[in-house]
């Protein structure tokens, strides 16, 4: 019997990306299964969520191609790509909630904007986003009056508004207590599998990860350095993905920044 | 040395005629951005109520007050040669003329114009632009287009308004506390105001400050680099070009329009 | 699904400043019904309502302007027709002073031109239509209100009978008299005086 061929929502090929003279990727490449959690790890400051953003096509690379659903986003016209956007969706470090809007009206926001539905099927559609983050009572709530946890899942609930296809996080572990931690982990797994998500995970939180991620690439020096299961990257024999993972201070990844020879620069002069 | 001079001069002059040609393009995308009216109305309406209902409160104290101060400093110097019924004139003519579009430009800058780079620029750090445009609407639409047409509505009314109650500060302290014969002031402004040369040719100025200052607000907010310091910055960038542009233009204007 | 509901450990994160709204609202429960859509449609509602006022407050203001400032319905906004004078000197007459017959404003000044042959000032008057009866015999004179005032055109009506044609659109006035200018005036009257002694 034939192995299924694997579905691949979005396929990054040969892709390099410079900001300035920097180059923050040469020749990448990755591929994230359909329905699957796939985690994106690496040090802070290597562009993780530069990467993200050249997925939905905010920015445009120096050379290579990311086909997502058969559109190759660097070649899309603006209205094109405003199309395949509505089949995407991202969560936002900060939660990027409108901060003039009640939460209900920011998940309505994008139904209202893309679909000409009735005030009360819009109701019952944000209502149902809101229950599945456990935000149903806040709705009336205004940004500035969540916590950081409660802002984060309203972003969720307004990033599955429309049901896309593909759904990106952007550091959603980052800066919250082990209890919102646990909500937020456990939601981004529920809600792929019960909608059928394909989600693509950029974090630094290596346990949260290896808890929900079916597939893990680690990108550090402009490349990927490491690519498998959990449980694969856990035996992996590079250094630098074993410092990443155990989280060692120093190693393949130097704990001091460039610098000078430390005994020649606190005796500068002296010979 | 002069090189390196030459070619910083060259470097600037390449970046402004760069920022002119983005800050084009975004009007061109805020202009013809109005998705539809169903949709945008209630944007727009919600803009005028943040740029022009609440700049009324300044707008109307400031034409108050300068009327008043304007018919006080000229009855000191009219009544000096017996002119002091040609008060009324003075006062209308400067408010409709210059004092009303340009004061109102300047004041707008400051109330409205800082707010809306200072609301952009946060907007676009809190990346609430970003998550927009990730959700497939372009913000440009969403949010620039409303603000530019509500900015363009609202200053030439808030410039009618304030020159009227400029006159009617100046008809209180003319008329009602130095004496001057209220119907001279009002017959002798009747005759030397005319509707198209100087009422109309005053709107007209507001209309070309309102796109100016809009303009170099919505475009400091949009491009401001998004860090607490880059927003104050874009905010101190709007109130200062806004008010030499004002400046600037209002000297052009005049010339083409009361010169002759 | 088993994920928390919205409970009162959640709550706890609430500012206090809406957790009192709400109790106040709704006796001590969280959920506010359909009070989001009131809440909403109350905001634009007030937010109408106040744009609506700008607007009409604008209106006004441009009627006061039209009608009390710059006074429209005085300037004629009715019908005119245009009359002609050729004038030695205009002195300080300018585009828009006023045209009057016995001190009552009829028309205006609306333009100024040199006759390209004999470079002498052309005044077209615009009048209004109602006044526009006025023989061949008319004469027009430049004269200033006051000492230092402005100057305007002065129209004195000719006499009507069969002899004498009414004057048309586009005439020239035959009868001026130009500006007083008040150097000429002390000139002459200098040289008059050095005659004399």
């Amino acid at each position: 019997m034939p192995e299924p061929i694997p579905q691949y929502s979005v396929e990054i090929e040969q892709l390099s990306f410079s900001r300035g003279d920097r180059p923050i990727y040469t020749d990448i490449n990755m591929r994230f299964p359909k329905g699957k959690v796939t985690a994106i790890m690496g040090p802070s400051g290597i562009g993780k969520t530069t990467l993200l953003r050249l997925i939905g096509g905010q920015i445009k690379p120096d050379s290579g191609s990311i086909v997502f659903r058969g559109h190759n986003i660097p070649t899309l016209g603006r209205k094109k790509l405003y199309q395949v956007r509505q089949d995407m969706s991202m969560l936002f470090q900060s939660g990027a909630l409108f901060t003039d809007m009640s939460v209900f009206d920011n998940v309505a926001f994008a139904i209202r904007e893309h679909t000409k539905l009735p005030e009360d099927i819009i109701r019952t559609m944000v209502l149902l986003k809101l229950e599945a983050v456990g935000l149903r009572g806040a709705r009336d709530l205004m940004p500035h009056e969540l916590s950081g946890g409660m802002a984060r899942r309203a972003a969720l609930a307004r990033a599955i508004a429309l049901d896309p296809k593909l759904i990106m996080y952007d550091e959603p572990f980052a800066g919250q207590d082990p209890i919102s931690m646990g909500v937020i982990v456990r939601l981004i797994k529920q809600l792929n599998d019960s909608l059928g998500l394909t989600s693509i995970v950029v974090s630094h939180d290596v346990p949260e990860v290896m808890s929900i991620a079916d597939f893990v690439y680690i990108i550090a020096d402009q490349r990927v350095i490491g690519k498998g299961t959990p449980q694969e990257l856990l035996d992996h024999e590079s250094p630098l993905v074993q410092q990443f993972m155990q989280g060692l201070p120093d190693g393949p990844v130097p704990f001091h920044f460039k610098a000078e020879d430390y005994h020649c620069e606190l005796l500068g002069g002296v010979k | 040395m002069i090189l390196n001079m030459l070619q910083s001069i060259g470097a600037g002059v390449f970046d402004r005629i760069g920022g002119v040609g983005r800050a084009s393009i975004m009007l061109f995308g805020a202009l013809f951005g109005i998705p539809s009216i169903r949709k945008g109305f209630p944007l727009f309406v919600r803009q005028i109520y943040v740029v022009g209902v609440q700049s009324l409160t300044i707008i109307m104290v400031s034409g108050l007050f300068i009327g008043m101060v304007l018919a006080l400093q000229g009855y000191t110097v009219l009544v000096d040669y017996g002119a002091e019924d040609s008060l009324g004139p003075m006062v209308g003519l400067s408010l409709l003329r210059e004092l009303g579009p340009v004061v109102t430009g300047l004041l707008f800058a400051g109330r409205a114009g800082s707010a809306l780079t200072a609301e952009i620029g946060l907007m676009k750090s809190t990346e609430q632009l970003s998550s927009m445009e990730m959700m497939a609407i372009d913000p440009l639409r969403r949010v620039i287009a409303p603000r530019f047409w509500a900015g363009l509505f609202c200053m030439p009314l808030l410039a009618i308004i304030f020159s009227t109650i400029g006159i009617l500060g100046g008809h209180l302290v003319g008329v009602e506390w130095l004496g001057i014969d209220g119907g001279n002031f009002w017959s002798i402004m009747q005759s030397k105001v005319d509707l198209v040369d100087d009422v109309f040719n005053g709107v007209i100025k507001s209309i070309v400050f309102a796109i100016v200052v809009t303009w170099i607000s919505l475009y400091k907010g949009y491009n401001a680099v998004p860090t607490a310091d880059g927003i104050s910055k874009a905010t101190t960038d709007t109130v200062v070009q806004a008010s030499l542009a004002i400046l600037g233009l209002d000297f052009v204007l005049t010339v083409f329009m009361f010169s002759s | 699904m088993d994920v928390p509901p919205f409970s009162k450990e959640n709550v706890s994160l609430v500012k206090p400043r809406f957790y009192d709204s709400v109790s106040r609202n709704k006796k001590g429960c969280l959920f506010l019904g359909d009070n989001s859509v009131w809440w909403m449609r109350m905001s634009t509602r007030k937010v109408e309502i106040m744009v609506g006022l700008f607007v009409t407050l604008a209106i006004a203001a441009m009627i006061v302007l039209a009608f009390k400032v710059a006074d429209i319905s005085a300037t004629g906004s009715g019908e005119t027709y245009e009359l002609k004078a050729k004038f030695d000197n205009i002195g300080g007459l300018k585009h828009r002073s006023a045209v009057k017959v016995g001190g009552v404003v009829i028309g205006r000044v609306s333009s100024i031109i040199l006759d390209p042959e004999d470079y002498l000032p052309v005044v077209t008057l615009t009048l209004e239509l109602k006044y526009s009866n006025f023989s061949e015999t008319s004469s027009v004179s430049i004269l200033t209100s006051g000492l230092l005032g402005e100057q305007y055109i002065g129209f004195s009506p000719g006499f009507i009978d069969e002899t004498v044609d009414i004057l048309q659109a586009g005439d020239y006035i035959e009868d001026t008299k130009s500006a007083l200018v008040l150097e000429e005036l002390i000139g002459q009257f200098l040289f008059s005086v050095g005659n004399d002694g």
